[in-house]
């Protein structure tokens, strides 16, 4: 067994442990996630060390690592065909660096449910279940696969909100589902209408396999995805461009752009700590790396027609949401809001169609990832002992809780962009990336960049303002002496989880090649492929 | 040739608010006497403070960049500075805009020196321009009132707008498929089980009719056969 799939259902097995053991021993439920997921981070980091950079792989099959693929499904349905569904995963440049984010961000994300209390076996066990769909969407390369591990994603996430979550949790909980579920139903119509479209050359069947769908010459002469002379229209909009605009349509949602947005301050909101971390740290790459995986390689020829429209959202997006977050009075919807502006980021970078804005727009991923899981994390801290995230109701926090007020101050100015952190290379990668778009001919316009220099210095505003408010001068709490005995300063457990995801933050700051080095040839590959359609 | 005359102007003001600097703290009447009592005592500065200015001060003598005060060619500073233009230089200028710096700085101390002196000072306190300068031109309150305020009540404004309008749009879609789902149950159990209750009501109706048939009475009975007969009859005539 390959160590891909060892990697994707490592998690199952603590699952089916987790259900299996009976609530008296429920203490180990923690303990055994913890070693599964340890386990799955040592997977991954040793899928890092072994990775080889020079393989860009973005539409060559050959051309993936640690490649499985195994015939899962092979229907006959009689005159029509075979029905041919693959097992099919891999790695290349691009998912790489974020299976490794994921199985960092889900070892936070376990450090952080230390202290759940609450029917414990079913929160343990939804997590496993979420940590292998997440695994699995980034490595799998069949579409029907590729559908199967992003629904199975949305099951846990719907119960870990509407249970664990606040006070408006049930509300929270099926927002974010039914608006994620409702672009996900209208991608399986592409998925579907791909599937018709597309000939597999070795079997001579339809296929979901991505791979193929990526090469022109697969495509039935005539059909309604087909590249060449295609004069297929719904309502007047060419085939391709509706596949495209669904298929952006469904991972807009997730990543998430301005008009889709409004259910992430919700679910973020009302979410329980570690299900914001995995929620900001993970799920919103999702939507970033279907862009990439599906939406640009799948159809170059529209990439290229409409980057100039996903730049203008990414462009709404930074200022709509930093703008949102410089408004906000409760913490946990700050830093949701900032999820969105930081995100609008990696719309700009990866619309700008240069090698800087999409290696910008991977990085800025990688980063925003555990710096969202730190920021989301450093919220937890305070809710767990006042259970009150109100800024104005905290004030000069730094005399009493002084290391704490020096993580906040590093993942605040990480966050905003402070060069030597992570955060300063994705976004400075991304605005050179947009302004150089407009030599490079690729559509995008220079006043752009410019707008989206503007939000990193709104984050700043937004960011300092809320740490000058809650943290300097003279300590003045809500709660009054109650809260003021409540508020310790942060533990072992929570330095543990801290300090790694500061480190890391400061270590891509300065040594940015170690990601950089993994997915440079995929990106350039994927330049190549658009470059014919520009 | 405007850059040159404002250099110059600014240079007559430095000397200006130096010379007032000087004037005002170290010259004419001392009138703190009352602030002094054995807590609160001036004295010279120690020998650590005392020895890095002299030697500062030092630094400052024009002796030290250059022994020729015509010539300024002859500085260390102007030959490490040096550089070569295309335009023919003028030396005349190295002269007489010093000479006039010069002369406008000692008239400049000359004016401090009767104003802050000699107590004959010219303006009011009221004066407008003092109270610009004092309040640096209102250049704070400008950035507060036009850049601050604008981007709170921008952001203020968008955040209503993202839960009125965008979460707005998402909730009348909410209520929108609530409200179909309600008209369709109303549908559903008004018409459609409506359709299958008035069937079962209307066959119970029926039958209730009917009943009325058994009652008993040969009569009745005979009258159905002869009906049947008679309708048999007139089938097979018209036929």
């Amino acid at each position: 067994m390959g160590l891909l799939s060892i990697l994707i259902f490592l998690p199952l097995i603590a699952l089916a442990l987790i259900l299996v053991l009976p609530s008296t021993v429920k203490a180990s439920y923690k303990y055994i996630s913890l070693v599964f997921t340890l386990l799955q981070l040592g997977i991954s980091l040793y899928i890092y060390q072994n990775f080889q950079g020079a393989q860009a792989g973005v539409n060559s099959l050959s051309d993936f690592q640690f490649l499985e693929q195994v015939s899962w499904i092979r229907l006959d349905l009689g005159s029509i065909g075979k029905l041919e569904i693959d097992y099919l995963i891999g790695l290349d440049g691009i998912s790489l660096p974020l299976i490794v984010l994921s199985s960092l961000v889900m070892l936070m994300g376990i450090g952080a449910s230390w202290n759940m209390n609450k029917s414990p076996k079913g929160y343990f066990a939804l997590l496993m279940l979420l940590n292998t769909a997440v695994m699995g969407i980034f490595c799998a390369l069949d579409f029907f696969l590729f559908y199967v591990f992003y629904e199975v994603m949305l099951f846990p996430l719907y119960f870990l909100i509407g249970i664990w979550g606040g006070e408006r949790r049930e509300y929270a909980a099926i927002k974010f589902f039914l608006y994620t579920l409702l672009g996900s139903v209208l991608m399986l119509l592409v998925i579907v209408g791909l599937y018709f479209s597309v000939i597999n050359p070795e079997s001579g069947a339809h296929t979901f396999n991505m791979l193929h769908m990526m090469n022109p010459a697969n495509y039935v002469e005539g059909s309604f995805f087909s590249f060449i002379g295609n004069y297929h229209e719904v309502f007047g909009v060419p085939a391709r461009l509706i596949g495209f605009i669904i298929l952006f349509f469904a991972f807009a949602v997730k990543v998430p752009i301005v008009p889709l947005h409004t259910w992430l301050p919700d679910a973020h909101v009302e979410a329980p700590t570690p299900v914001s971390i995995i929620l900001a740290g993970i799920l919103l790459k999702i939507g970033g790396y279907g862009i990439i995986r599906v939406c640009y390689s799948i159809f170059p020829d529209m990439a290229a027609e409409t980057n100039w429209w996903l730049a203008l959202i990414g462009i709404i997006s930074i200022l709509y949401g930093a703008l949102n977050a410089l408004a906000q009075k409760d913490l946990k919807r700050m830093i949701a809001y900032s999820s969105v502006s930081h995100m609008g980021f990696v719309l700009l970078g990866i619309a700008s169609l240069t090698a800087e804005g999409l290696s910008g727009a991977m990085f800025q991923m990688i980063s925003h990832g555990f710096l969202s899981a730190a920021l989301f994390f450093l919220v937890g801290v305070i809710y767990d002992r006042v259970h009150d995230r109100y800024i104005y109701h905290f004030r000069g926090l730094a005399s009493i809780m002084p290391k704490y007020t020096a993580c906040v101050a590093i993942v605040f100015f990480a966050s905003l962009g402070l060069p030597g952190f992570s955060a300063f290379i994705g976004e400075a990668f991304v605005i050179i990336g947009a302004f150089n778009a407009e030599s490079m001919a690729t559509g995008i316009p220079r006043w752009m960049a410019i707008a989206g220099s503007i939000g990193i210095f709104l984050s700043a505003a937004y960011f300092l303002w809320t740490l000058q408010r809650m943290f300097f001068g003279q300590t003045r709490l809500q709660g009054g002496t109650a809260w003021q005995s409540a508020l310790t300063d942060l533990n072992r457990r929570e330095l543990l989880v801290l300090v790694p995801a500061i480190s890391l933050a400061l270590i891509l700051g300065i040594m940015p090649s170690l990601v950089f080095g993994k997915l440079n040839a995929s990106i350039l590959k994927l330049i190549d492929i658009i470059n014919p359609y520009l | 040739m405007a850059v040159p005359i404002i250099l110059i102007i600014v240079s007559f003001l430095t000397a200006f608010y130096i010379g007032r600097l000087i004037w005002k703290t170290f010259f004419g009447n001392f009138r703190f006497a009352e602030y002094l009592d054995r807590e609160h005592r001036l004295h010279e500065a120690p020998t650590l403070m005392l020895a890095p200015m002299l030697f500062l001060a030092f630094c400052c003598l024009a002796p030290l960049f250059s022994l020729h005060p015509l010539d300024y060619h002859s500085s260390w500073l102007m030959q490490g500075l040096h550089v070569q233009t295309t335009f023919p230089a003028m030396p005349s200028a190295h002269l007489y805009i010093p000479v006039v710096l010069t002369i406008g700085a000692i008239l400049a101390w000359l004016i401090g020196w009767k104003w802050y002196i000699k107590h004959q000072y010219p303006f009011s306190q009221e004066n407008k321009l003092i109270l610009l300068a004092n309040n640096q031109f209102y250049i704070n309150e400008l950035n507060e009132r036009i850049f601050v305020k604008g981007i709170k009540r921008l952001s203020t404004s968008l955040y209503f707008i993202d839960r009125k309008v965008i979460d707005g749009l998402v909730h009348l879609f909410t209520n929108f498929i609530q409200s179909l789902s309600r008209a369709m149950h109303w549908l559903d159990k008004n018409i459609i089980d409506g359709i299958v209750n008035f069937v079962a009501s209307g066959t119970y109706y029926l039958g209730h009719l009917v009943r009325h048939v058994q009652n008993g009475q040969l009569q009745g009975y005979l009258g159905f056969a002869l009906t049947v007969l008679i309708l048999g009859f007139l089938y097979l005539i018209i036929k």
